[in-house]
């Protein structure tokens, strides 16, 4: 089955792409966008075999240092797009680039599952599902949090993309390294720990949001 | 020893950017110091990334691995927080100035002679090549952090605040120069003091980064 990756990817993206047209315009940005993610993902497993070869397949090597750069990358690139060509809100661009991680991790989850289809559990599955998932998710949240920032300053943008890339990278590959060392357990509670406060962050910056917006609002009613 | 030394250098950088987290961002601050404290915890998790691969690999990879980008990826979030925020307000680009960019350039003068003392004692190979651009990356950000300490504050009183936190960032700029040319020039007893010193001035970063903001808000 050579052709297993594009097999899956047809089954899924189909089905995704066929519930576009229903949907409402925020749902269908986010669903599109998993798409992407999902594209991206077909897009590096077969960047990531030309690099294992060229590494002589040093596995350990590639996975710790050089599928991190171009996972990161790969992913977010649609988000730097979408932040200087259509819009720089924050909370759309996190929702986004959290829709971009999970439809890379789906694809990856489904392509490493099928390739071990004899040897996965329940126990994988949590690991997978809570660490690649949230790891893929957290990462671009991470890219995309940051360029609503730096995108309005012009004189930070690329010394500031670079920068969330490499903090992205870093996390990404430092979880690599986690899960296939001695300390497997931590691996798998990093993305966990990163995942609550980077929601308490989230949720804190909606209130302090919401705040500001209710006193303009009582300005604009007429009533 | 290698091992603790890394060890040591994660958890004082881990330390100053929790602080960090803790003293800026409960409550609405400049995006500058928001850079600054950003830029030690990108710090923290390429030395974090180094000392996992210690432990768990005994030893780290000589050419390019994800830990460089730490080091990258710190000094550019200084170099963008210092040229993005500050530059504009200090150095309208007159004349007045222009002994001071010319004097600033001493710093990447000094980054760039170490590298190629560097480069003169390996020779090229793969790690030269990453080292050289991680030189790049600490000469931007070093000049921006001497031209801070040394330019006169004209309009805003803000850069004269800054100015013990910047002269902290050119020495560390330097120390992380010290530890590539160590790497080339076994000096078992000079590599603990320059990791023991850049272990103080992550620590530091914060403290004094707070100090100066004290000074520039009141």
């Amino acid at each position: 089955m050579d052709n297993l990756s594009y097999i899956v990817f047809i089954c899924i993206i189909v089905s995704f792409a066929l519930m576009l047209p229903l949907m409402e315009k925020k749902a269908r940005g986010v669903v599109a966008f998993m798409i992407v993610g999902i594209f991206s993902c077909l897009f590096v497993s077969e960047l990531n075999n030309v690099l294992l070869r060229s590494f002589h397949n040093d596995m350990y090597y590639v996975t710790t240092t050089i599928t991190p750069v171009t996972e990161e990358i790969v992913k977010a690139i649609p988000v730097l797009y979408y932040a200087i060509v259509i819009s720089d809100d924050r909370r759309t661009l996190i929702g986004y680039s959290y829709a971009v991680g999970v439809g890379f991790a789906l694809l990856e989850n489904i392509l490493i599952l099928v390739e071990n289809i004899y040897d996965v559990s329940i126990f994988w599955a949590l690991v997978r599902g809570f660490g690649s998932g949230l790891v893929h998710g957290v990462c671009t949240v991470a890219v995309g949090y940051g360029i609503s920032y730096i995108k309005k300053r012009r004189k930070l943008f690329w010394c500031g993309t670079f920068a969330l890339l490499s903090t992205a990278i870093i996390y990404h590959a430092t979880y690599n390294l986690l899960v296939q060392s001695d300390l497997q357990y931590a691996g798998i509670l990093l993305p966990i720990i990163t995942y609550i406060p980077l929601i308490l962050l989230l949720k804190k910056s909606d209130a302090s949001g919401d705040k500001r917006e209710t006193p303009q609002k009582a300005e604009n009613d007429p009533a | 020893m290698e091992k603790h030394l890394f060890l040591a250098l994660t958890i004082s950088a881990a330390v100053g950017f929790g602080y960090g987290l803790f003293r800026f961002f409960r409550k609405k601050s400049a995006l500058y110091i928001k850079m600054i404290v950003y830029g030690i915890g990108c710090a923290m998790l390429g030395r974090l990334f180094e000392t996992l691969q210690l432990f768990s690999n005994g030893s780290i990879h000589s050419g390019f691995h994800v830990g460089v980008l730490g080091v990258v990826g710190s000094f550019l979030f200084f170099y963008s927080s210092n040229y993005g925020q500050m530059a504009s307000l200090v150095d309208d680009g007159s004349k007045t100035f222009r002994k001071y960019r010319l004097i600033a350039l001493a710093a990447p003068a000094v980054v760039f002679g170490m590298y190629i003392f560097y480069f003169c004692l390996t020779g090229f190979c793969e790690s030269t090549v990453v080292c050289g651009i991680e030189s790049l990356v600490i000469a931007q950000s070093s000049y921006f952090h001497l031209k801070h300490v040394i330019i006169p504050d004209v309009d805003y009183g803000v850069i004269r605040s800054l100015r013990t936190y910047n002269l902290l960032a050119l020495v560390y700029a330097f120390l992380c120069m010290a530890e590539i040319l160590l790497t080339a020039i076994r000096l078992p007893a000079c590599t603990v003091i320059v990791y023991v010193l850049m272990c103080i001035a992550l620590l530091a970063f914060v403290p004094v980064l707070e100090g100066g903001v004290k000074k520039w808000t009141t």
